[in-house]
């Protein structure tokens, strides 16, 4: 009784005000404006620029990420996980060299409670535990989920021992793979611990973004899972416009550096003399930020060649990883079995002059035409087989289905080199309420962020991205 | 009723802020650089030794690989599994605490190799820190001295050969312990010597007769390392530790020449 006492009063008030409004209607509409104007400043705050992520340049964002101060604060409380192997799809028959990748392997985090389960995929190149991995998986870890991370896969061991072709790059297939080892993994943990999940969800970051759309799509028409969120983080949208951003970042102009050499001692000059002037060496994520606020800074043109060199890593263990497992005799001799002990300097530096569009050249094309059948009579140019496989592949394949998939979200930088204006009008034409777009942070540079993690949350949560 | 039309004024302006869908442009970063006139890849761009940054000595490569690939399967069927027990069975300040022991102990040799090097300042720093941590520190246990201004800086007898003109030789991975060069190999036996045979606090002695002592510090040894093999997830993991190695130490070098 004593609540709607109280209650009462407030909305007689109301009542009379409202009244009283046909006497003074002059008044009352400046009222209602004023009560309007207030109510709806918030959204206004929120839609126009706020958001003080503190790297403006999108190259320097990439390379050092969120200074440590601006970084979300994640608890200290430890987290119940383990690295678990896949025995049964050991794959045989593969070269010796790969003795440590033969086993496909995932990490699991578990909650001792029922929660619900995420998967998380790793972005070109990297390992189920590479750093954003196990950064993504503390976020959600603290939120309440099991975790599942998977390889990207473009990542050494994932080609090896969970690719079917070894020749990772068509999207298509790729996800297939995934979503094959996503399953068994799932197996092998109930195998390991009784879990109860309560729902499934799925994340991604740069090229694993891509691969979770897919994943998506495979599932939505499979349903093993029937995921209730997936966001896509930074994902690719042309690949066209991804690989040529990419190997054009080795194309950069930086004074004194015109061959991989002098590129090397460039940086290594650099580094030293910060060194000796500081008389400490501690190669870790603050000294990188203290690097670059010092007076050895770099270039943006130089921060562009780190990033460029950084891919061409990627692409070179890839490219030789393939070769060697689907006896291509482009970069090694044909029949010419490697063992533990040889040399594979050689093959490293030939396979650093090969970029994603020589990857795409050597090892997809031929692969597309085999399946296909196309005999060297009937061969379209090299050119039209790129548009192929880039259409087949990219995010513009699932335009329609994504239109519709409403428990598929997507963030994004509008400063962002593997995309375009193209590519970033795709994805608000195609996600609108789902999209969640920053003016700042470059290539996953924001990932870290306090303001992109609550985002993050936010949509896996359920109330979707807080003013999109 | 000009208040009323200049609030609905701005009512109106916000309205269509929010409504209309506020699009942020994209901003191509790849406009803002500069590239090279011409057509072809810094990395193509060779003659006669494409990449030779990243050549290093190795005439002992083949048995290098042997070992490094021995050193990987010790690390991941037993080192990481000790190490894992190791974190769970000890809390984190005793693991601290005994890192701090042994690093207590290497102040010896770099105090040596200070002296060695007529590195002044370094010296006396180091008799500072030996001083500090043995006394207030409870014998090492902890590290005070950090706090009041003089943190560990390691020299080794690697380091003092440098100075005096021993290059590196070639490189060699050690089982069990890793990459060394074979300068700096022959530097940490004689570190090790020298530290059995001075004897600080009579620890040195004990730790190398009594195993126990010697698995604590085995343990302590690679808890210390901050590197694990599969940081390195690529087919050319030896390759990029060797590269690594070098230059880290070619940069440790440039600092006290």
């Amino acid at each position: 009784m004593t609540g709607r006492g109280a209650f009462c009063p407030l909305v007689l008030t109301d009542i009379v005000g409202w009244a009283g409004c046909f006497s003074k209607l002059r008044s009352c509409i400046i009222a209602i404006l004023k009560k309007l104007l207030l109510l709806l400043f918030p959204f206004y705050l929120g839609t126009s620029w706020a958001y003080d992520f503190p790297i403006r340049d999108p190259f320097l964002a990439t390379v050092v990420g969120t200074p440590p101060g601006q970084q979300v604060k994640l608890g200290q409380g430890t987290v119940r996980e383990a690295i678990l192997g896949l025995a049964d799809e050991t794959i045989k028959g593969a070269p010796g060299i790969f003795w440590d990748v033969m086993k496909p392997r995932f990490k699991l985090a578990w909650q001792e409670k029922p929660a619900p389960l995420i998967f998380i995929i790793a972005g070109t190149g990297g390992r189920f535990d590479t750093s954003k991995v196990e950064f993504l998986k503390k976020v959600y870890y603290q939120a309440g989920f099991h975790v599942i991370q998977i390889s990207s896969p473009t990542s050494y061991d994932f080609v090896v021992s969970s690719s079917r072709t070894h020749r990772p790059g068509l999207t298509r297939q790729d996800s297939e793979d995934i979503y094959r080892l996503m399953k068994a993994s799932v197996k092998r943990v109930r195998s390991f611990k009784k879990l109860e999940i309560s729902g499934w969800y799925l994340t991604g970051y740069s090229l694993g973004a891509l691969n979770a759309a897919f994943v998506a799509r495979i599932d939505s028409e499979q349903n093993a899972f029937g995921f209730e969120r997936v966001l896509l983080v930074n994902p690719p949208v042309d690949l066209r416009r991804t690989v040529d951003s990419l190997d054009r970042l080795l194309q950069v102009d930086v004074p004194g550096v015109d061959s991989a050499t002098t590129l090397f001692n460039h940086y290594f000059d650099k580094l030293a003399a910060y060194f000796k002037a500081h008389k400490s060496i501690d190669l870790d994520e603050p000294m990188l930020v203290q690097v670059m606020k010092s007076t050895y800074a770099m270039s943006r043109e130089e921060l562009a060649l780190l990033i460029g060199v950084n891919f061409r890593l990627v692409v070179a263990s890839l490219y030789f990883t393939s070769a060697v497992m689907t006896w291509d005799g482009k970069l090694i001799p044909g029949y010419f079995r490697l063992t533990r002990s040889d040399s594979r300097t050689p093959y490293f530096k030939r396979a650093m002059f090969c970029g994603f569009e020589c990857y795409i050249d050597n090892v997809l094309i031929p692969y597309v035409e085999r399946q296909k059948g196309i005999h060297s009579g009937q061969k379209k140019s090299l050119r039209m087989q790129r548009t192929f496989i880039f259409e087949q592949s990219g995010l513009p394949r699932l335009k329609t289905w994504l239109k519709r998939a409403r428990h598929v979200g997507v963030m994004h930088n509008v400063d962002d080199f593997i995309i375009d204006k193209k590519g970033l009008d795709f994805l608000y034409d195609t996600f609108r309420g789902r999209i969640k777009i920053y003016p700042l942070g470059g290539h996953m540079g924001n990932l870290k962020y306090h303001q992109n993690v609550r985002d993050m949350l936010s949509f896996m949560k359920g109330r979707g991205f807080p003013d999109a | 009723m000009p208040r009323a039309g200049l609030l609905l004024l701005f009512f109106s302006l916000i309205v269509f802020n929010v409504l209309a869908d506020q699009r942020i442009p994209y901003a191509d970063p790849m406009d803002t650089l500069k590239f090279r006139d011409t057509d072809d890849e810094l990395l193509e761009n060779w003659h006669h030794n494409p990449m030779s940054f990243m050549d290093v000595y190795d005439p002992l490569e083949s048995f290098n690989r042997e070992v490094f690939a021995f050193n990987r399967q010790l690390d991941r069927y037993f080192l990481e599994p000790v190490m894992q027990l190791y974190e769970t069975v000890t809390p984190f300040f005793v693991r601290i605490g005994i890192a701090h022991f042994f690093q207590n102990l290497k102040e010896v040799s770099t105090l040596m190799n200070n002296l060695l090097q007529f590195e002044g300042e370094r010296a006396v720093r180091s008799v500072g820190r030996l001083f500090i941590n043995s006394t207030l520190g409870m014998l090492g246990f902890f590290d005070p001295a950090e706090s009041m201004g003089l943190p560990h800086h390691p020299n080794e007898f690697g380091n003092t050969l440098a100075k005096y003109g021993v290059g590196p030789g070639p490189y060699l991975v050690v089982p069990v312990i890793g990459p060394f060069s074979l300068r700096d190999v022959s530097g940490l036996v004689v570190d090790l010597v020298a530290e059995d045979y001075i004897d600080f606090l009579g620890v040195p002695a004990q730790v190398f007769s009594e195993p126990e002592l010697f698995a604590i510090y085995g343990i302590n040894y690679r808890y210390t390392v901050p590197m694990s093999y599969d940081d390195f997830s690529s087919p050319f993991s030896y390759d990029i530790i060797r590269f690594l190695y070098t230059r880290k130490r070619e940069l440790e070098v440039g600092i006290i020449k």
